[in-house]
């Protein structure tokens, strides 16, 4: 064997490693979020929907192929893929139950995954200090609170417990109107003086993630109470 | 078609879970039924380790698992997500399951984990527990429950009400055949139609024995059940070869010593399948 038979040996075998290193590399890197690089902006709520976008993302379009299942894992497998395709199908037309299965999943996430915790929860919304809590951040607290002891009646039982149903003078109106104002929502807040647990914080992330990601926005649960409907419009500002 | 509990009624280590890990793999194999074994442990691989050995975790180098820890997606802790969101149905069930043998094994894992959190999502899926039984029952020929005495008292008496048949497990000591004797005499919740004493890790080499409990301690004429303690078993379920000790169990013969733990577990079964057709008879299920 020549020398230059031994180096093109061995460039063969270095050059077969790399490939082999490469290839493993690059599916490692591909398959699911790594570590999560936690810093000030990490429990954000914008941070956290990213994530909650990005793993749902993974989830559906992991190839399930790539994963050396057997014949009859490989359909389970897609069954319950299909599953979660349906349900986050289904929850943008407003389905109650597919709703509630994205909104369970991507409470999992935050909570076994990502890392919410008591400690940081707080930096996605403000529990601990009320006067930081925006009007829509009590409202998001109320009407979750209400909705446990009253389901579907929780909007409606909130206006008549406060009478919120009352023709009103607001500033800067000439004429009476129906209307819930942000001061009447702060007032209802301090009067309720609620006490939440962490599962109770992170359901309330949890659905202002899933209104701003997958839901109706700020209507979201109010869509969703036994209410006649809810009408909008656009204000055109020129 | 038929939901069988085991269930350890005393406060004794009377080896329930080995017992009906061998009895769901026994009946898999020997019948051609489908079954499903469901666990209602917290932190207990002890069903897992019987049929899968552990997998060794590549800590260092590139081969490492830099993963973090992912949800759950198998077991009770996926379905729960399923039955929160009011989404199952009897075939769901079956996507959440590992499968031992193809159509005739399947088993339904408990949860396993660390913290506090995990303690009250045990406590929420416990509640599930009745439905996703009574569910499995739609889909599977049997189901049989390794029902844990860490559950809630409302919840075990619930899957204790909707089993067809319980396997009372007990110790050879008097003192505990003769409480769960007792329990079958008061008929509250267990009861004489329903309800299979069964000794565990039985040694037979006593003036103890099944035939001498019958016959002095119950007074009855049919000896009682017994799972005898098997050193073969009990290696086997420490390293996940359970499926491999059966298929050598099915080769032996009357003369061999292993051969009394098969006869006993199939005169078990023939107890459940008696019991069930008279049940089934008298129109019960």
């Amino acid at each position: 064997m020549t020398i230059s038979n031994i180096i093109l040996i061995l460039l063969i075998v270095g050059v077969a490693a790399l490939i082999i290193y490469f290839h493993i590399k690059s599916k490692k890197d591909a398959e699911i979020v790594t570590n999560i690089d936690v810093d000030d902006q990490t429990y954000t709520l914008q941070q956290m929907i990213e994530f909650i976008k990005r793993r749902l993302d993974e989830i559906t379009k992991i190839n399930l192929y790539d994963i050396g299942l057997s014949e009859e894992e490989l359909v389970r497998r897609k069954s319950k893929k299909y599953e979660l395709k349906k349900a986050l199908k289904g929850c943008t037309y407003g389905d109650v139950n597919d709703k509630k299965y994205v909104k369970e999943l991507i409470y999992d996430l935050l909570a076994k995954e990502y890392g919410v915790n008591e400690m940081n929860i707080s930096k996605a919304i403000p529990f601990d200090i009320p006067s930081l809590l925006t009007a829509q951040d009590k409202f998001d607290i109320l009407i979750y609170i209400y909705k446990k002891e009253f389901g579907y009646e929780a909007l409606s039982e909130m206006i008549r417990k406060y009478q919120l149903d009352e023709f009103k003078y607001i500033q800067g109106e000439t004429k009476p109107c129906y209307v819930i104002t942000e001061d009447e929502i702060n007032e209802i807040y301090e009067k309720e003086n609620i006490e939440l647990l962490f599962t109770d914080k992170l359901n309330i992330v949890v659905q202002r993630i899933y209104q701003q990601y997958k839901g109706y926005s700020s209507i979201d649960e109010i869509r969703d109470m036994n209410i006649d409907g809810v009408s909008g419009r656009c204000i055109w500002i020129t | 078609m038929s939901i069988i509990t085991f269930w350890n009624g005393t406060d004794d280590e009377v080896g329930t879970t080995t017992s009906s890990v061998a009895f769901a793999t026994q009946m898999a194999i020997e019948h051609n039924i489908k079954v499903l074994l469901l666990s209602t442990s917290l932190n207990d691989s002890s069903i897992k380790d019987s049929f899968w050995p552990e997998n060794k975790k590549k800590s260092f180098g590139f081969f490492a698992d830099t993963r973090n820890k992912m949800i759950e997606n198998n077991g009770l802790e996926g379905l729960e997500r399923v039955i929160r969101s009011n989404r199952i149905t009897p075939e769901t069930i079956k996507d959440y399951t590992k499968i031992v043998l193809k159509n005739r094994l399947e088993i339904l894992l408990g949860i396993d984990g660390e913290g506090e959190t995990l303690q009250k999502q045990y406590m929420l899926i416990q509640e599930t527990y009745p439905e996703i039984i009574e569910l499995a029952d739609r889909y599977y020929d049997m189901v049989i429950v390794d029902l844990d005495n860490k559950i809630k008292t409302s919840t075990r008496l619930e899957i204790l009400q909707k089993s067809h048949i319980i396997v009372a497990m007990t110790s050879q000591r008097l003192k505990s055949i003769q409480k769960i004797d007792n329990l079958i005499k008061q008929n509250n919740i267990l009861n004489e139609e329903n309800t299979i004493i069964t000794i565990g890790k039985y040694m037979d080499d006593t003036r103890y024995n099944a035939k001498n409990i019958t016959r002095n301690l119950l007074k009855k004429r049919d000896i009682i059940n017994t799972i005898p303690y098997n050193n073969l078993l009990f290696e086997a379920t420490q390293e996940g070869k359970i499926i491999d000790l059966y298929f050598n169990f099915i080769r032996l013969r009357e003369k061999d010593e292993n051969y009394y733990f098969v006869k006993e577990i199939k005169r078990l079964y023939a107890n459940i399948k008696g019991k069930i057709e008279l049940l089934q008879m008298q129109r019960k299920i």
